[in-house]
Parts: C-alpha cells; sequence; structure tokens
C-alpha cells in the first residue's frame, strides 16, 4: 500500500477511535506511533515517542497558554464577567432583546480576556441566563445567545486555539492575534443582529424593554467594564504595538488580573491559589493533546500525505475557490463529531500546506479554520459550550439548546462568506501593524 | 486520601510553583528590559525549565482523573454493559500509550546525564529538563494503571473515577 494511503486511513483510524470515547490524546499518539511503525519501523516509532515530549523544553513560545489561561481563571474568579455584563445591559438598554444582546456583548468582554470559549460560555451563562429566564425570555433565546456568544471567546484575541494554530501551522501568534480581531468584533456585531431579527419577527420571544436609564446611569454602567478593557489593552494592547511578545503580555496580563482582583478586594491568595491548580491541569491535558498531535504530525510527514494532496487538488484543476468550500464543508462535517483541539492538530498538518500552494494566505486561513471550528462547538451531536450550558442549567433539555443555537449558525455562516469575499477582513489590521 | 493522590498533588503543586515562577520571571525580564534598558540572562531558559515542569508534573493528575478529553456522542446509544467495555479499552489503551512513553523517556533522559549537555546562557544541566518529564511520565504510567484498575473494579456504566462522569472535565481552552 502507498504510503499516502496510509495516511489518509490514520484520519478516519483517529475519527473512530476517538468516537469510541479513546481520549483524543491517545488516539493520535497511538494512530501517530503505529504508522510510524509501519512506514518506517518500531524502533524509529518508539524513538520518535520518547524523543518528542522533550520538544516543549525547546519551544519559549509555548509558555504563553499557561499564562493566558491563567490570567482567564483569575478573572473569572473577580467578577469581571459580572460587570461586562452589568455595562453590555446598559449599552443595549432600551431595546427588545436587550439582555440577550448583553450576553452576547458581555462574552465578547469576556473573550478579550479569556482565551478559552468554554470558560467564556461557563462562565456567562451562570450569569445571563438566570436573569433572562427571571424577566421571561424565552429558554431557546437565551440558551442559545450564550452558547453561540461564548465562541466569541476564541476567535477575539488572546485565543488559545488561535495560539495552538500558530503552533502547529509555524505562524506567528502576535499576527494571527490582530488577524482574529475584526472578523471576532463582526461575528459579535452579527450575533447582536441575529437576535434583533429574532425578537423582531417574534416578539414573545422576549419581553419589551425596561425602562430606559438616563445617560448617567448608562455611563456609570458602562463604565463598570474598565477593568477588562485595561486588561486587554495591557496585554493583547502591548502585543499589538510591539512593546511585549505574546508570552511577555501574557505574563503581564496575569499579574494585572491578580494586582486588580487585589485592589478591589475581590479575590484573595485562595482564590490566585485555586485559578493556578486549574491551570496547570487544563495546560497539561492540553498539551498532552499538542505533544501526541506533534507524534502524529511526524508520521504524516513520513506518509508524504500533505505533499501528494496538493499534487492531487492541482492536478485536479479546480479554482481555489471551489477546494476551499470543500475544505469548509469536510471542517462542518467533522466539527459535529470532534472537539476543536483535536480538529485543528489532526487537519492543518494536511489541509495547511494545500491551502497555501493555492494562494491562500496561511494567517487567513487560521483565522477561517478557528471559526469553523467555532461552528463546531454548538453543533450537534457534539456541541461542547452546549454541554457546558446543560451542566450549569440542567433543567434547560439538549433539545431546546440545540434549537436555541440553530438561527445563531446563520452569523457564522455568514462571516464565512465575508472572509471568502473579502481576505483584508482578517488580514488588514496585521498588515498595518506589522507590515 | 491515599498515598498515590497525595504525591501526585504534590507534583501538581510542583507545576503551580513553576507556573508562578514563569510568570515572575518573565516580568523581571519585561521590567528590566523597558526600565533598565538590560535583559536578564537566561530568562528564557528558566521560562522553559518552568514550562516543562508545569506540564509533565500536573499530567499524572489528570490521568489518575479520568480528565483528558473525551467524546460521548455514542453513550446515549450504548447499554451499560456496552459502555462499561468501551470505557475499559479505553483506559487499557491509554493505560499502554502512556507506560510506553514513560518506558522511551528513560533512555533519551540517560544519554543526556553522559552527555553533559548545558544550556548556553546559564549552563544549566539539560538533566533539569529531562527531570520533570521522566517524573511526570513515570507517575503518570503508574496513575494510568490505578485509573484502568479503577475501572474494571466499577460495575456502573458511568464510571467512578472522579471527572470522568461528564466526560469532558477538563478546559483545556477549547477551547
Amino acid at each position: 500500500m502507498a504510503t499516502e494511503w496510509i495516511g489518509l486511513l490514520s484520519i478516519f483510524a483517529i475519527v473512530a477511535l476517538v468516537l469510541f470515547r479513546i481520549p483524543v490524546a491517545v488516539a493520535m499518539g497511538l494512530v501517530g506511533t503505529i504508522g510510524y511503525a509501519i512506514v518506517d519501523d518500531w524502533s524509529a516509532a518508539l524513538n520518535r515517542l520518547g524523543n518528542t515530549p522533550f520538544e516543549l523544553a525547546e519551544g519559549y513560545s509555548f509558555s504563553v497558554v499557561p499564562l493566558f489561561l491563567l490570567m482567564g481563571a483569575v478573572a473569572a474568579r473577580s467578577g469581571m464577567s459580572g460587570d461586562l455584563f452589568r455595562s453590555a445591559n446598559a449599552m443595549f438598554a432600551g431595546r427588545r432583546g436587550t439582555v440577550a444582546m448583553a450576553a452576547v456583548g458581555a462574552c465578547a468582554g469576556f473573550g478579550a480576556i479569556c482565551g478559552s470559549s468554554l470558560a467564556t460560555a461557563a462562565t456567562m451563562s451562570r450569569i445571563a441566563i438566570p436573569e433572562m429566564r427571571r424577566l421571561g425570555y424565552d429558554e431557546r433565546l437565551a440558551a442559545g445567545a450564550v452558547a453561540s456568544g461564548g465562541t466569541l471567546g476564541i476567535l477575539i484575541p488572546p485565543s488559545v486555539i488561535l495560539i495552538v494554530y500558530a503552533v502547529i501551522a509555524q505562524e506567528s501568534v502576535a499576527l494571527l492575534f490582530a488577524a482574529g480581531l475584526i472578523p471576532g468584533l463582526v461575528l459579535t456585531a452579527l450575533h447582536v443582529v441575529v437576535i434583533w431579527a429574532l425578537v423582531t419577527r417574534r416578539p414573545e420571544l422576549a419581553p419589551a424593554a425596561h425602562r430606559q436609564p438616563d445617560w448617567r446611569e448608562r455611563l456609570r454602567d458602562v463604565a463598570a467594564m474598565w477593568q477588562m478593557l485595561v486588561l486587554f489593552v495591557i496585554s493583547v494592547g502591548g502585543i499589538y504595538v510591539g512593546l511585549f511578545s505574546p508570552t511577555e503580555a501574557a505574563a503581564v496580563g496575569c499579574l494585572g488580573a491578580i494586582a486588580l482582583g487585589f485592589a478591589t478586594r475581590r479575590i484573595g491568595i485562595r482564590a490566585v491559589v485555586e485559578s493556578l491548580g486549574e491551570t496547570v491541569r487544563t495546560t497539561a491535558v492540553l498539551f498532552f493533546i499538542v505533544i501526541m498531535a506533534f507524534i502524529y504530525a511526524y508520521f504524516l510527514v513520513l506518509t508524504r500525505l500533505p505533499q501528494s494532496l496538493v499534487e492531487f487538488v492541482t492536478a485536479l484543476g479546480w479554482s481555489p475557490l471551489a477546494v476551499m468550500l470543500l475544505v469548509i464543508a469536510f471542517y462542518l462535517i467533522l466539527g459535529c463529531f470532534l472537539d476543536a483541539i483535536g480538529m485543528i492538530l489532526i487537519t492543518v498538518p494536511v489541509f495547511g500546506p494545500m491551502v497555501t500552494g493555492l494562494g491562500y494566505d496561511p494567517v487567513w486561513f487560521g483565522i477561517l479554520v478557528v471559526l469553523v471550528v467555532e461552528i463546531g462547538l454548538i453543533t450537534p451531536p457534539v456541541g461542547m459550550n452546549l454541554f457546558v450550558i446543560r451542566a450549569q442549567q440542567p433543567d434547560i433539555s439538549i433539545a431546546t439548546l440545540y434549537r436555541g443555537v440553530l438561527p445563531f449558525l446563520s452569523a457564522g455562516a455568514i462571516l464565512i462568506a465575508l472572509l471568502l469575499a473579502f481576505p483584508r477582513l482578517a488580514l488588514w489590521l496585521p498588515q498595518l501593524l506589522y507590515g | 486520601m491515599n498515598v498515590l493522590t497525595r504525591v501526585l498533588a504534590a507534583l501538581r503543586t510542583v507545576a503551580a510553583v513553576a507556573l508562578l515562577a514563569m510568570m515572575l520571571v518573565t516580568i523581571v525580564d519585561v521590567t528590566m528590559r523597558s526600565v533598565l534598558n538590560e535583559l536578564v540572562l537566561g530568562a528564557v531558559e528558566l521560562v522553559q525549565l518552568a514550562l516543562v515542569a508545569t506540564v509533565y508534573l500536573a499530567l499524572p493528575e489528570t490521568l489518575l482523573r479520568g480528565e483528558h478529553i473525551t467524546v460521548d456522542v455514542v453513550d446515549q446509544a450504548l447499554s451499560p454493559t456496552a459502555l462499561r467495555r468501551l470505557r475499559r479499552i479505553a483506559a487499557i489503551v491509554t493505560t499502554l500509550l502512556v507506560v510506553a512513553l514513560a518506558w522511551r523517556t528513560i533512555p533519551p533522559a540517560l544519554d543526556t546525564i553522559e552527555i553533559g549537555d548545558l544550556t548556553t546562557d546559564l549552563g544549566i544541566s539539560l538533566v533539569w529538563y529531562w527531570l520533570p518529564l521522566v517524573v511526570g511520565a513515570v507517575a503518570g504510567a503508574v496513575a494510568a494503571v490505578v485509573y484502568a484498575v479503577g475501572e474494571f473494579a466499577d460495575r456502573s456504566a458511568a464510571g467512578s473515577a472522579p471527572g470522568s462522569a461528564a466526560g469532558h472535565a477538563a478546559d483545556p481552552g477549547d477551547a
């Protein structure tokens, strides 16, 4: 059998193993090692298994991940999510659907200090969904807005998924962070438009607007998000203006989050210790997948699958857009079954060279991949954000959740179309900042 | 709390201290550069050492708690017996991989002792970088075995290990 076919089969083997409850990291490590042994030999495969974990010691850029995770964990314990919700409520006040729009706005704001979609959905669902239910919002709208809004956390920098893409595609984290900002803001606006359209067409989904607060009250509430703005400006802003490297920005952001928490007396030593404990466990889980993905990537290179795919697609003579649409369709289908990190780590080594071979910018492709993966977080049957909300609000049925997120899928679809039509949506800011 | 749980919790505490050190070293480096226009010699090497300790010393506890990301889409369609079997197969496969990993990290670590390589700036022996990896991998192998034994002892479909019932216990930043 040609090695390329072994490479192709390996993708299906991983998906099958994962669907049969083998942990994602283990499935990738196992298939990578066995595949390596088949293409080369067992001795080389086992040496690869033993040596690859040490690559972490040579990768200074990896340290950005635990530091940004720590910043998010501290921010979550400092009650910043509640402040953001209050601010967003003041911004959208006076309209039908205010609180749902505020939930989305607060998700976007929390995404700007936390790199995780699940953490964003978990934090905001504790605050926004009970409030919406108390005010008489339809459960589908309440849960759908938070589940979908949670996905904004991985497009708006800092984003762990963008860092993972940067690592596997060997791209610059700073460029990707710059490229994600405008699409993230556009997606937030699209979410607000979806809510507006829903409540305009079906007013029974949300109660009529409450009294409009005066400008003084509104200004005071909007100002409540100052802590989030400070953290975003010193960390991500520091990267944008070239003051810090991503690792430095994350460390400064961590210190900033801890200092703000202490200064406002919202957290103590105990919360910092809990945040550290939670972060190292999350980091270990994440890096176990990344290391196993490296082993799998070594095997894939050995099979020559990525190069053969480039040659195959070139020989087909299809337009780059047609190939890209096919790639997007593949991701959307895979997103129904696989988790975000696994999807990126399995597919980018295969599709990355093909897409750049077609003339697409790898930074732009990173944003597109993250966006499509985001959609996977809210599509059944494996919609991680939906599971998180279900865990927080067990009396909302999974069917209600599925129906709730359905209208929000259109926001993602529109942004995909916009990115395909106007790549500068993602590439303008990196070009402006870094030339 | 048994001995293994305590040992793994202690390793996780060291990992947390390493993460804190990573943050502080970076902050000092940035401050020195911005204020005094001086670089901290070896900051990158210290951050790399802290990262290895953060990741590998926290890994064993996550294996003992069954916190690694699993897709549980088939759960609803399976009988409790079939689900229990799948959980046991997953535990065995995980154990095999982690034991192989632990076994294969030892030879290159021993080679490092023999060669005596040092880092460029601070002259830290590379053995210190391998140490958390080997300790984490070996402790991880023990944790995976204990987790697998627990899966075989457990008669329920949901599993008894903390974190395993949810199927997505840890949030890897998706994350």
